[in-house]
């Protein structure tokens, strides 16, 4: 599954753009992965600026 | 219930957009995906761009009415938030020769402003005139026909679906709306950036009034680390550092290098990071056509990467008169693109390929730098912000005696003539 470390993120909203899911959304300013809608293709962690999603196994 | 128009993105432009389709008695309804739009958190260098005819318009600021005046489009906008004056403009090479932008009376070519209340205030005048506000909700696709247009929503994990008679896309340059509905298919995609901006103190050399670039392997990136006035409320202690990358060259790497290891590192010996921002931009080539059926798109979201505040401003403006038009069955949006086709720079014919002149590094040795910067030096090139006019004034000098630059460097000729036959996509 993808989480966001939220001390890395810091809400630009980027990856929100660009999930082709709609999965993210911003939860007290910070990037938030709805795993019900999440298909785990990896988008949001390859067009962080700050690499905050992050894949865990 | 059915809304005259919806509008999706809550910046300038769609905000403005919010603002004077209300004023004209509409009933609007604007979605934003953040909850608090007055905290911003997508970075945004935040000027107000005072050169004159900038985008088809003249911006003045009048600061003691707390005012932002469109000579050209003919609306006010109240902003009581802070402003500083840039009044120079420095690219530096690796041996830190300058090209120098300023104009001689001194007099700023741009104000650092505060969006979180430009939009604070925008958004308290369209909730007064009774637009619906429906924010931490993304609007992800929508369906047109000759009735209207249906809106599909995801706010909080729940999906729903929003009437409306017409449809604005004002949701940024990323617009997954446009996107969603075909609009950038007939765009060229020019690649994808990412920004991170550190705002620091106890920068030395910091100075409010200036912004500053720097061009040369040895700052560690080919593209420009800049520097520039920090958020209001800091305006004198902050200095705004902005490193530009790519997903494979990440700006935080970037950052490491340029703060630590370049010959700048000593600026930031004592230097702190106090608030960091970033931002992802896929650039796409302008929208020529931006509507088709009941839908229009605006700033931003049909620029080639953007239009700054004031340009979006002005979009929403046109926008609302638009929209207006359109529902007492005019060609309101024919005659938007019209205006949007003559306003915005970056559509004349030739004036995107100026942007090459940023594309110095790696094409170019940093011994090379230095030679065409000192080309520049001793000359004060004309006060402007434009990322237009900033290559093409640096260029025209550069090239003002092309005989002596093939006398002198042949080598360096050569490349020149070889960067200006490529196309803006191969030389960035």
């Amino acid at each position: 599954m993808i989480k966001v470390d939220v001390n890395a993120c810091v809400g630009c909203g980027g990856c929100i753009d660009l999930c082709p899911m709609t999965a993210m959304r911003l939860v007290n300013d910070k990037s938030f992965v709805d795993s019900d809608l999440c298909s785990e293709c990896g988008t949001c962690t390859e067009v962080c600026p700050l690499k905050a999603p992050r894949r865990l196994e | 219930m059915v809304y005259d128009v919806a509008i999706v993105g809550a910046g300038p432009a769609g905000l403005h957009a919010a603002k004077w389709s209300a004023k004209k008695g509409l009933k609007v309804i604007l979605i934003e995906k953040r909850k608090d739009i007055s905290k911003i958190t997508r970075y945004c260098s935040e000027h107000i761009i005072l050169d004159e005819g900038y985008n088809g318009d003249t911006v003045k600021v009048d600061s003691e009415k707390g005012k932002i005046i469109s000579i050209a489009n003919g609306f006010e906008v109240d902003y009581k938030g802070g402003l500083c004056p840039v009044t120079d403009k420095y690219y530096y090479s690796p041996s830190r020769r300058a090209v120098h932008f300023a104009w001689p009376d001194r007099r700023p070519f741009a104000y650092k402003y505060d969006k979180g209340e430009l939009l604070r205030g925008l958004l308290e005048e369209c909730l007064a005139l009774k637009v619906t506000f429906q924010n931490e909700t993304t609007s992800y696709d929508a369906s047109d026909s000759p009735q209207g247009v249906e809106l599909k929503c995801v706010s909080k994990g729940k999906k729903f679906r929003i009437n409306a008679k017409k449809l604005i896309i004002a949701d940024g340059c990323n617009t997954r709306l446009g996107q969603a509905m075909g609009f950038n298919r007939d765009r060229g995609y020019m690649g994808f950036a990412l920004c991170e901006a550190f705002y620091m103190s106890g920068v030395k050399e910091y100075s409010p009034s200036e912004w500053r670039g720097w061009w040369g392997r040895v700052y560690g990136s080919n593209l420009a680390p800049l520097m520039g006035t920090g958020p209001a409320g800091h305006f004198e202690e902050w200095a705004d550092v902005i490193m530009l990358g790519s997903p494979k060259d990440l700006p935080e790497k970037v950052f490491e290098f340029f703060t630590k290891k370049s010959p700048l590192a000593y600026m930031f010996e004592n230097a702190k990071i106090e608030e960091k921002y970033s931002c992802a931009v896929k650039a796409f080539t302008p929208l020529k056509t931006p509507y088709r059926g009941n839908v229009l798109v605006i700033g931003d979201s049909a620029a080639f990467i953007e239009v700054q505040a004031q340009g979006a401003l002005s979009c929403g403006f046109r926008a609302a008169e638009a929209i207006t038009r359109e529902l007492n069955g005019e060609k309101g949006f024919a005659e938007y693109t019209d205006w949007w086709l003559k306003s915005f720079e970056f559509h004349a014919e030739g004036v995107m390929r100026v942007t090459q002149g940023y594309a110095l590094i790696p094409t170019y040795e940093d011994d090379e730098v230095d030679y065409l910067f000192s080309l520049c030096e001793g000359i004060t090139l004309p006060g402007t912000w434009s990322q237009y006019n900033s290559p093409k004034y640096m260029w025209d000098t550069i090239l003002r005696d092309p005989e002596k630059i093939k006398r002198e460097r042949p080598a360096v000729f050569e490349k020149i003539k070889k960067v200006r036959s490529m196309s803006l996509g191969e030389s960035i």
